[in-house]
């Protein structure tokens, strides 16, 4: 079923025609490759700049959020209810010393930010905003947003090699190992939404779940497999073992301050939003909802998912590496192939 | 699409990419260079893949490879000790090596010269589903094959690992 957005939102995104304005003749764009170009590196810039502003928001809501559960006020000194403290904080982080030990290995120190927090916003792209509201609908989106982060696990393992350290070191192997062994069970739990779809791009996912419903009443334990791998991947509360304090001092990103260390947590918090965006795409019908437009229904998802992650990270406790391991492939490994065996078996019987 | 211009620019972006990552991955004396840097060239085989519109194997190319074996070669490494500041020796049977690669290498080239490539055909407009189908239709045999020598590598890697205590 092609959906009937609104005609104001009908519009490809890597096209900047909507904006009707006068004095750019917008098919400029589309005819070389340097107009091309231009618009790829407008839209990159967009999102860095949406992800930045996020990130401090989140920062924001997360120690309001974790004041409230454990009795405090928060941050209250710098504007009201201290709503200008992230942005210093902003600030403070972007003028510190950038320190780099010295038998660290100088190239790959720098590379590792780098590797953390690109792919994780280049998983923008096949965010389905709306239906049309795709940066770029590829014909294989959902692949797309699973491969691209996956980049991160090199990112991670390189940070703790390159620092020379054992506490980076161990947060390193740590990250990684976690990071592969939860990639397989999130992978099969989103391939059920794949069949159920009919469809590798993120916005004929949405039309499937406007034919029909929520993916999530469908599916709903591809949704905890999901949901459970997904605070895995972005190493949150109760799987942050790779940067646990009590343990590793700060994982694999010890030895990082300033500018570098900013990054990092860039990183995390951009493959958490696009990790919530996706929960919202593949699970509770991306923009589909009645009065408000699309995007706004999408946003308002997300950060239901989002605030979920926030008051699962200070009220639960971290599990044991062991336990994480055990966790991933003795119990969500074979969880995840029943549930795509059971999905495939009721699938043919259905339809 | 992109025009051909673009797109030969673009295959000289990917291919020189390539070829410098790789000329770095067996030119560096440490290894965790070499390998990050063979992670670089896999990067820039995909772009290929994706150029020659084949989208889903490049991104395959990337979850698979640089996701997955690059981090696993990254992480046997790092399990391995050989630390950062000890950069590998140089060989003994350099000449030897040499003489191996080149020949190889010769095969190689005389034989992507010599083949006989099929005409470009049409590009199917979904390549996942053509894939799918290709898969479990003529390719339904060799697909289940390697599914078995897959499954055979991993209890053979258990064994040797676990050794005695089976």
């Amino acid at each position: 079923m092609e959906v009937n957005w609104p005609d104001w939102l009908d519009f490809d995104w890597l096209d900047l025609s909507w904006l009707e304005l006068p004095w750019i003749d917008t098919n400029w764009f589309h005819d070389n490759w340097y107009g091309l170009l231009l618009l790829g590196f407008f839209w990159g810039v967009v999102v860095f700049t949406m992800v930045g502003a996020l990130t401090a928001v989140y920062v924001y809501v997360e120690r309001k959020v974790s004041a409230r559960i454990q009795g405090r006020l928060g941050p209250m000194e710098t504007g009201p209810h201290g709503l200008l403290q992230t942005l210093v904080d902003v600030v403070k982080l972007a003028v510190k010393e950038d320190v780099r030990p010295a038998a660290a290995d100088a190239l790959a120190f720098r590379l590792a930010p780098l590797l953390v927090v690109v792919p994780a916003i280049m998983a923008f792209v096949v965010v389905p905003f709306g239906v049309p509201m795709v940066i770029r609908d590829l014909n294989v989106g959902i692949l797309y947003f699973l491969a691209v982060p996956s980049v991160t696990g090199v990112g991670l393992l390189l940070a703790g090699w390159a620092s020379y350290d054992n506490y980076s070191f161990l947060g390193g192997l740590r990250a990684s190992a976690q990071f592969i062994s939860y990639e397989i069970p999130r992978t099969l739990a989103v391939v059920t939404v794949v069949m159920l779809a009919g469809s590798l791009s993120s916005a004929r996912l949405i039309e499937a779940q406007a034919d029909t419903t929520w993916f999530v009443l469908l599916l709903p334990l591809s949704f905890v497999i999901y949901v459970v791998t997904t605070l895995a991947e972005v190493n949150r509360v109760p799987f942050d073992i790779p940067e646990a304090e009590s343990e590793l001092v700060a994982g694999f990103h010890t030895e990082y301050s300033g500018f570098r260390w900013s990054l990092f947590f860039l990183g995390e918090y951009a493959s958490l939003t696009t990790a919530s965006a996706f929960a919202v795409a593949l699970f509770f019908g991306g923009g589909l909802g009645p009065f408000l437009p699309p995007v706004v229904w999408f946003v308002l998802k997300t950060a239901v998912i989002i605030f979920f992650a926030v008051v699962l990270r200070f009220t639960l406790p971290r599990f044991r590496q062991d336990q994480l391991m055990a966790l991933a492939w003795k119990y969500f490994l074979p969880l995840s192939l029943v549930n795509l065996l059971l999905a495939g078996l009721v699938m043919k019987a259905v339809f | 699409m992109l025009d051909s211009d673009v797109q030969i620019a673009l295959f000289a972006v990917f291919g020189g990419i390539a070829v410098l990552a790789a000329l770095a991955a067996v030119l560096t004396r440490y290894l965790m260079r070499s390998i990050v840097a063979f992670g670089a060239f896999l990067t820039a085989i995909a772009g290929q893949f994706y150029l020659l519109a084949a989208d889903f194997v490049a991104l395959i190319q990337i979850f698979v490879y640089v996701g997955g074996v690059v981090v696993l070669i990254l992480f046997a490494l790092m399990l391995s000790a050989v630390g950062q500041k000890h950069p590998l020796a140089v060989s003994e049977h350099r000449g030897l090596g040499a003489v191996v690669a080149y020949a190889v290498g010769g095969w190689l080239v005389w034989a992507a010269f010599g083949a006989d490539l099929p005409e470009a055909g049409e590009v199917p407009g979904e390549t996942v589903a053509f894939l799918g189908r290709a898969f479990l239709d003529q390719q339904l045999v060799a697909f289940e094959v390697i599914g078995i020598i897959l499954l055979a590598a991993v209890v053979a890697a258990l064994v040797i690992v676990r050794g005695e205590r089976l």
